[in-house]
């Protein structure tokens, strides 16, 4: 059993005191780094980039990807207790999670993200282990053609994602494919809607957009509640998931590692779309739809597992085919061109001990991630007890030097400003974020891989059937159409709130 | 009670004020006394970043000062160019650029920026990688002249390939291929490095350009991709079988190479000891063997030899542009 | 009510965006240009705002619900202070620098918004700006933006 050996050969790198010790740092940092809102893996990773050029390449790898799946267990910390994404695949996160937190079960909501991305990692690194080489050939059997067809998969269960008009999500989502269009157009060259704003220029990120869409206009909504008021039930509930949690989360967490750990294989593809795409599934087979968005539990073990997933998912591109998929493995691919690997097929021979050391402490990490994130939910709950009028200052500043610091653009601040603006006039009109979120992520890829395919193709429609994975997708978006409409609304359904 | 705590309040602040006062303002004068800024306009990862970090490293070393990597992202270095022109010419912030990417953004965007390669003064060009033809290694091309030959047999528009965005100089080495062999060719730009490889491995596109220093190792048997020819004056020293363009015929030479900049004004006398620092970092032997295995070859340029190149750089990528009708 | 209003904004928002997308070059279907995405996006959204518009003059009706958009008069002007000194923040922060800047939004913030007791002001406006810029600029290295004063 080879992989067994590798496997013993691995944990006897990755149980080295040295390695155990980085993989620690590494995973601290990460979640520190995740709990504040925009600073991202990239940051921490720079960061300590110039104090790894010291260590063994191994040592150095182990840290930095510690790192990474670190900060997505910390980001959705803060999702859950302000309602502020502290990564872009949280925002899912801040739907249910800041729902229960207002209900004062903040601690299950923390529990559960944080066993669902421990379970979601782990099977995640275990898909890893064994199958990655054929995954990452079938990786690049996905062409343009076949990212259209799975971004329109994509599209059609946005209907999923609404809880209110379906109008009104539909507008969003009309809205977000517009402000994704914002920036130099891939294809033509050209600048669409930047009238001369460098910022703009490569589109308006999608970080500053959630925090002020979602972090920002929340603070704003409750400016105007006394605060005398309780913003959170300062009775907090248990501090852990109690069994009827965990038998509700038990299959929302299954199901998101599945739809997390091959949507981050994809190059690309990724948390983001992993965590709408299981919270949008998970609303679609629930026996109870409308509890979504007001604090139903699996609306937060889905996202959060599906974003661990894929996490792991995302180093297969980038350790079997060097191929990063993300702004995080490409930094970790540099780094390892910096230490004189190659990643690539031949990695695994090159450098047995760094893949199968790494692989293994990516397993290490996930525990001590688990142990270190448990005993601070105590901690984070404590927290939502500081007097709002003292914690809105803070949430706010966080969030602006969290929208500065990813780029050190002033730019990027304002825009999460004005997001902000945008977000506390949709909820007073009843819009909801998701969809427009949802869209904006979406919605260049769409609009990208339409267009190389038909460039491909010579103006040809067919390349999109007459290939096999794209057909799949293709077939698989007429079947929810049908069956959406097919499927009876109830009455009063759709226009209504 | 309040009043005395409010007295002491201020006191505390005062005192504080004043310490970090005295920090700013009582400092000498010598060159460099405190940490140099270099800024950077791609995301971290990339072979810039790669290539600014290790050297900032080694400029450490030679200036005595920390010298710190600042990424400022966006609009193909426009947006560092356009920080650092605003930055006093202080010598403690200065620019990194690849001059193959930021020369055709500054022709193609003159209009629309503020500044142009007049604003900066040049202090030093190292290192380099030449630009190589890539084919997925499954491909039936073996040799660059299977590939011209398949072109040319087919319809106009058959052979398709990746870029990593339009008027980058991967896109502009293609441009020129097809100006001097006569092939008109299907152009489909990637969102970077990342996508456009991965097509090209996926067998999606046909062919790509590319710096060595991005391919890596995929350059290599078992890599999945093959090289066809290299866009330098002399054969790639870890190619060594891989023929040039210029001894096929084809006179493409695209280097990617790096420079580092200074916004105008900079004093002579600070401007002498950046470059004579670079200079000595770029030429360290251990410096070398780092850049080397990140996929750069060492080549140094002092600000003459610079601004000779950006000047001829400057004129075959304008002409480029124009005759694939991309100027604004 | 509120439907209105926003269904009203919305169709204008789409119908400006179409007329930009025009501009920029719409292409065929078969080769879509720079315009496309965005012309067919905001006529989708036109449609749907319209909708939107038609069924608020439905409801109105067969349902007798009073839809009204609600705004607590006696708090707005607070959330209209958070929102200036959000964005006096982003444009001063290059020329004040940061710690400047930290240091007159907190006061800002608790001294004026949701005032405190001053000592309570005194000390968040000394610590959080001073914490802050430890956690970030000191040991995380942000880049942060030094002001006229120099820090």
């Amino acid at each position: 059993m080879e992989a067994l050996n590798n496997i013993f050969y691995g944990f006897s790198i990755s149980f080295q005191p040295m390695n155990l010790l980085f993989c620690f740092l590494g995973v601290l940092a990460g979640t520190l780094v995740g709990v504040l809102p925009g600073l991202g893996p990239p940051a921490a990773i720079c960061l300590l980039l110039p104090l790894t050029f010291h260590l063994t390449p191994v040592s150095a790898i182990i840290m930095l990807s510690g790192i990474y799946y670190g900060a997505m267990y910390g980001g959705s910390t803060t999702s859950i207790l302000v309602n502020i994404p502290g990564e872009t695949a949280s925002v899912m996160t801040c739907l249910d999670g800041y729902a229960m937190a207002r209900q004062g079960r903040a601690g299950p909501a923390l529990g559960i993200s944080a066993f669902g991305s421990f379970i979601a990692g782990t099977l995640g690194l275990v898909g890893l282990t064994l199958i990655a080489a054929p995954l990452a050939k079938a990786a690049l059997k996905f062409g343009p053609p076949e990212y259209f067809s799975l971004m329109l998969l994509g599209f059609s269960i946005l209907s999923y994602l609404a809880s209110g008009s379906m109008i009104k999500a539909l507008m969003m989502a009309a809205l977000g494919l517009i402000l994704g269009a914002i920036g130099m157009d891939l294809i033509s060259g050209k600048t669409r809607f930047t009238y001369g704003i460098m910022t703009l220029e490569d589109g308006i990120g999608l970080a500053p957009v959630v925090m002020g869409l979602f972090g920002v206009s929340e603070v704003l909504l409750n400016m105007e509640i006394s605060v005398k008021q309780e913003i959170f039930k300062t009775k907090i509930k248990n501090l852990f998931p109690n069994l009827q949690d965990w038998k509700d989360s038990i299959g929302a967490i299954s199901r998101g590692t599945i739809i997390g750990f091959f949507l981050g294989i994809l190059p690309g593809g990724g948390a983001v779309i992993s965590s709408f795409a299981s919270y949008a599934i998970e609303k679609k087979i629930s026996k109870h739809p409308e509890k979504f968005g007001k604090g139903a539990i699996e609306g937060v073990a889905a996202p959060e597992s599906a974003n661990n997933a894929a996490t792991s998912g995302a180093f297969i591109p980038m350790l079997s085919l060097g191929i990063p998929s993300n702004a995080v493995m490409a930094l970790l691919l540099g780094a390892l061109m910096i230490y004189g690997l190659q990643p690539g097929p031949l990695l695994i021979r090159q450098a047995p001990d760094l893949f199968w050391g790494t692989i293994t402490s990516m397993y290490v990490g996930n525990v001590m991630l688990l142990v270190l994130n448990l005993p601070l939910i105590g901690l984070w709950v404590k927290i939502l007890k500081i007097p709002y009028a003292i914690l809105f200052p803070l949430i706010l500043l966080f969030c602006l030097i969290g929208a500065y610091s990813m780029n050190n653009n002033v730019g990027d601040l304002i825009i999460m400003n004005i997001f902000g603006i945008i977000g506390y006039l949709m909820k007073k009109f009843k819009y909801e974020g998701a969809p427009l979120v949802l869209a904006v992520v979406l919605g260049p890829m769409f609009e990208n891989a339409l267009r190389q395919s038909l460039m491909l193709s010579h103006g040809s429609f067919t390349i999109f059937v007459t290939r096999p994975i794209s057909l799949g997708f293709m077939i698989a978006v007429f079947g929810i159409l049908i069956s959406s409409m097919i499927t009876k609304r109830r009455p009063g359904e759709g226009l209504e709130e | 009670m309040e009043k005395t705590t409010g007295f002491r309040m201020m006191v505390v602040i005062f005192v504080v004020l004043f310490f970090c006062a005295s920090q700013i303002l009582g400092q000498e004068k010598k060159f460099p006394d405190t940490a140099i800024n270099l800024y950077i306009g791609y995301p971290p990862g990339g072979g810039v970043g790669n290539a600014a970090q290790i050297l900032a490293e080694g400029l450490k070393k030679n200036l005595g000062q920390p010298v710190i990597v600042n990424f400022k992202p966006g609009a193909a270095q426009a947006i560092a160019g356009d920080f650092v022109f605003k930055c006093k010419p202080d010598g403690y912030s200065l620019l990194y650029v690849t001059e193959t990417d930021f020369i055709p953004k500054l022709i193609k965007d003159a209009s629309l920026l503020k500044y142009s390669m007049d604003d900066f003064v040049s202090l030093g060009a190292s290192p380099y990688s030449p630009y190589a033809l890539a084919v997925n290694a499954e491909s039936p091309w073996k040799t660059l002249d299977d590939l011209i030959a398949h072109g040319r047999k087919s319809p106009p528009g058959t052979l398709s390939y990746g870029s990593v965005g339009v008027a980058t100089t991967a896109h502009l080495s293609a441009e020129l291929f097809s100006q001097l062999t006569g092939i008109a060719l299907n152009h489909i730009p990637f969102q970077g490095g990342g996508p456009a490889d991965t097509a090209l491995m996926g067998g999606h596109v046909h062919m790509c350009f590319g710096s060595v220093g991005r391919f890596g190792a995929r350059l290599r048997p078992g890599g999945g991709l093959r090289p066809l020819a290299i866009l330098d004056k002399k054969r790639a020293p870890d190619f060594p079988d891989v023929p040039t363009m210029l001894e096929k015929g084809y006179d493409m030479q695209l280097l990617l190479w790096n420079g580092l900049h200074a916004p105008k004004g900079l004093p002579n006398d600070v401007k002498s000891i950046l470059v004579r620092a670079f200079e000595k970092t770029a030429k360290d032997p251990e410096m070398i063997s780092a850049l080397s295995k990140a996929g750069y070859y060492h080549f140094y340029l002092n600000p003459e030899g610079q601004d000779k190149q950006i000047q001829t750089d400057y004129k075959v990528l304008k002409n480029i542009l124009s005759k694939a009708g991309l100027l604004n | 009510m509120a439907d209105r209003i926003s269904g009203f904004f919305w169709l204008i928002f789409s119908v400006i965006i179409a007329e930009e997308s025009y501009r920029l070059e719409l292409g065929t279907l078969h080769s879509p240009k720079a315009g496309f995405l965005p012309f067919w996006a905001s006529l989708a959204l036109g449609v749907l705002s319209s909708i939107l518009l038609l069924s608020t003059s439905i409801r109105r009706q067969k349902i007798k619900r009073i839809e009204s958009i609600e705004f607590n008069k006696q708090r707005l002007h607070k959330v209209f202070y958070v929102l200036i000194s959000l964005f006096l923040y982003g444009l001063l922060l290059n020329t004040f620098g940061f710690l400047l800047c930290t240091i007159l939004l907190i006061f800002f913030l608790i001294g004026i918004v949701e005032t405190q007791r001053w000592y309570v002001v005194i000390i968040t406006t000394i610590l959080i700006p001073f914490i802050s810029y430890m956690i970030f600029a000191v040991w995380l290295r942000v880049q942060m933006p030094r002001g006229f004063l120099g820090f």
